[in-house]
């Protein structure tokens, strides 16, 4: 079992970067949480190699926030790269997107997401969802949130 | 001359039959005279010739009968002379018919008149009586048997000329008949074949004019008609044959002129027209054709139709096998098939090609109507750009337009939150309109985007269950206002066929608007049901106790945008009922709505056209 898991954030977008770091914290989640800005960067810290070859590969964070409208490789296509190798086969994975099309629900569901979860517009309902969801899945890792300095 | 053909075969006969007749009575006549001739000769002539020596020998009997009796002295004898004189006697009346009767009867009397005497003078001898008176009597008895014999042999004198003018008379007359015989045969033969030859000499000329008149109209010119002359059958059969051949030249000049109108429409078409054989070969071309492939139409008349075609489509060359012109069932149900082109200068463009089969009487042909798709294809092509373009720009609002929302309503939160006691009552107030702003832009933009989905989803029919549709969402809406209390009345078992997820928002859309209209109700009601359900054309209706709207602007419901309440009174987006009527459109149904201010309203629809389904 992993200490000191991160929560990873898959987010190209600083604002919604910013509101769900808020949410997070407003719900008492406080592990780290790892931000990276691509799909590419996103399986560059996974895989451990490029710009993150030199991290600690024994950490695996303890779930992904997935945004879906990824630069360079796409959402769903990290997901599938992701369920595909052994090492983060059986990561949490909890896809956030502003989408509503029935078609990147059904993919995201098919390529092994574990939730789902769509960014309102509205902060408070999203606040909601985080907490609702972000809980579920953090606690069923049996892990104790912690903070790292 | 006025008589049928009929009527000219029966005179022939007739004539015929006649001559044949007076011949045969001809014949009789002449055969009865002869026969009259040698009939006298035999009546007259042939007893004649034996009479004589058998009279003459009977007469001699009796005197030798005298002379026995008298030399014998014997009075029997004598009596048995009586027996020859009753033979004479016969024998002579037996002749009459051969003796003239005055000379007949001058022997019968110089018979007797010796047979007296001689019977006398014999009965006396035998009484032996002498004297000079017996010589006397024996000689009258002399004088009068030299008598007897004399007027004998006059009467029964033979003429042997008389007996040969009689046979020449006869030769004559028979051969006289054969002459009268032969000429009237001969009369009657020319006779008749006179006649034959000029009631003849009409039916041949007749036959001879009809002849020429059907080759004349068998060549195709019907300008002379066939000569008419007489009444009879051939003249019939030869106005018949006008009247045919004036029906066959106006067939003939309507035909031309189908043709012609056929040719003129050909022209005339807006598509290139390539009427071809079955042996792919091109019968007919019209202008559109040369303009469009470039070739002038004496080169395309008789050149293979698949010259039309770039090499890789042709049968003979390419190995797709499809014969476009040649077999019109290659074609699924002569539906237009989309194909490329190739003009003369090689050039390939893209062709919609229709192709049907004309029956005529040459056999099947095939008609192709070609049109020139190139800016169809290039609309086509812009119009999938454009798609592409508006797909992607629903998956830009979806996403792009939502974050910066998402940001502006998720920092005047934190404004609020974060600063809320150090900002003015006014300053709050103003972050949680923008907040509220960004919140109504959001909605706005989901509507919108589900609208565009209603137009864009592919349609999969299957049976939907309206009811239970309708219950889970009142369901739902129970959950989200738990307060609100609202009487919902469902009739069972409503059934339709339709796209589940379409029908499931088009229920959200129409009982979502009455759970909101009816929100000021005291009491409440909503009502889903059916009128006629077990028609082919069920009407569904959603019916509630709200607000209500004024019936003047019942159209303006269902367009995109359009509200009849402001957001203070009900919030909305204006785009629901857009969607629901799209949803309705694309099940080939209705929607129509009734209401007034104040007093509810009812929304009637249906999934099938009810004109379709009557």
């Amino acid at each position: 079992m992993a200490t000191n898991a991160p929560i990873l954030l898959i987010e190209d977008n600083k604002d919604d970067e910013a509101l769900t770091l808020r949410a997070l914290r407003k719900n008492n989640i406080l592990n780290d949480v790892v931000i990276v800005r691509d799909g590419a960067e996103a399986l560059d810290y996974l895989f451990v190699r490029g710009v993150h070859a030199g991290r600690d590969p024994e950490i695996l964070p303890q779930i992904v926030l997935l945004d879906l409208n990824l630069p360079k490789v796409s959402g769903l296509s990290v997901l599938r790269q992701l369920r595909a190798d052994e090492r983060t086969r059986l990561l949490p994975v909890v896809v956030l997107t502003s989408s509503k099309e029935d078609e990147d629900i059904i993919e995201s569901y098919e390529l092994g997401a574990n939730s789902y979860i769509r960014k309102p517009v509205e902060f408070a309902r999203f606040s909601e969802a985080v907490k609702t969801l972000g809980l579920y899945w953090l606690l069923l890792n049996e892990s104790m949130p912690r903070r790292r300095t | 001359m006025l008589l049928t053909f009929r009527a000219k075969l029966v005179a022939i006969v007739a004539t015929a039959g006649f001559a044949q007749l007076l011949m045969i009575f001809a014949s009789a006549v002449i055969a009865a005279r002869v026969e009259k001739q040698l009939d006298a000769v035999q009546r007259h002539y042939l007893p004649k010739i034996d009479l004589e020596p058998r009279l003459d020998a009977t007469f001699e009997r009796l005197w030798r009968g005298f002379e026995d009796a008298v030399a014998a002295h014997d009075a029997e004898a004598l009596t048995a002379t009586r027996l020859v004189h009753a033979t004479f006697l016969d024998q002579l009346d037996a002749a009459r018919g051969a003796i003239d009767p005055a000379a007949a009867t001058r022997l019968k009397d110089a018979f007797e008149d010796y047979d007296h005497a001689a019977y006398d003078v014999s009965r006396r001898l035998l009484g032996d009586e002498t004297g000079e008176a017996m010589v006397g009597a024996i000689a009258a008895m002399q004088a009068k048997q030299t008598r007897a014999q004399e007027v004998l042999r006059e009467a029964t004198a033979f003429d042997r000329r008389e007996l040969s003018a009689a046979f020449v008379e006869a030769t004559r007359a028979e051969s006289s008949a054969k002459w009268y015989r032969l000429s009237i045969g001969l009369g009657c033969l020319i006779a008749v074949i006179g006649l034959s030859a000029w009631l003849g000499r009409d039916v041949l000329r007749s036959v001879d004019d009809l002849a020429v008149g059907l080759r004349r109209f068998g060549t195709g010119d019907f300008s002379h008609p066939v000569r008419v002359a007489g009444h009879d059958e051939l003249a019939d059969v030869a106005r018949r044959a006008n009247q045919m051949a004036t029906s066959l030249e106006r067939l003939g000049r309507e035909h031309k002129r189908a043709e012609e109108k056929f040719r003129a429409l050909l022209e005339s078409a807006p598509d290139a027209m390539v009427i071809a054989g079955r042996d792919g070969r091109i019968a007919l071309v019209n202008a559109e054709t040369e303009k469009l492939f470039g070739y002038r139409r004496s080169d395309l008349v008789g050149a293979e139709a698949e010259v039309l075609l770039p090499e890789r489509l042709r049968r003979r060359d390419g190995s797709n096998g499809a014969d476009y012109f040649r077999d019109a069932s290659a074609h699924a149900g002569g539906a237009p098939v989309e194909l490329y082109g190739r003009r003369q200068n090689g050039a390939e463009f893209p062709i919609e090609i229709s192709v049907s089969p004309i029956e005529t009487d040459e056999g099947t042909l095939v008609s192709s109507a070609i049109r020139d798709i190139t800016e169809r294809k290039r609309i086509e092509a812009a119009l999938k750009l454009s798609n592409r373009e508006l797909e992607a720009f629903s998956y830009s609002v979806a996403h792009d337009l939502r974050a910066p929302l998402r940001a502006i309503n998720g920092y005047a939160i934190a404004l609020t939150e974060d600063f809320g006691d150090k900002l003015g009552g006014d300053a709050r107030g103003y972050l949680d309109r923008i907040a509220a702003s960004a919140e109504r832009m959001g909605h706005l933009i989901d509507a919108l985007l589900s609208l565009a989905r209603v137009s864009r989803a592919n349609m999969k029919r299957e049976p939907v269950d309206l009811t239970h549709l309708a219950r889970a969402t009142i369901a739902q809406l129970r959950t989200i206002e738990p307060a609100r209390v609202v009487e919902f009345i469902a009739a069972d078992d409503l059934r339709t066929n339709g796209d589940s997820q379409l029908l499931r928002a088009l229920l959200e859309n129409l009982l979502g608007n009455a759970w909101k209209f009816t929100s000021k109700q005291a009491a409440a009601q909503i009502v889903f049901g059916c009128e006629r359900p077990d028609s082919m054309a069920p009407v569904f209706y959603v019916r509630d106790n709200g607000a209500g709207f004024d019936m003047a602007y019942a159209e303006k419901l269902f367009a995109p945008f359009q509200r009849l309440h402001t957001s203070d009174e009900f919030p909305g987006t204006g785009i629901g009922l857009a969607t629901v009527r799209r949803i309705v459109e694309r099940h080939g149904g209705r929607i129509w709505a009734e209401g007034s201010t104040g007093n509810g309203a009812v929304f009637h629809f249906t999934f099938v056209d009810a004109k379709e389904a009557e």
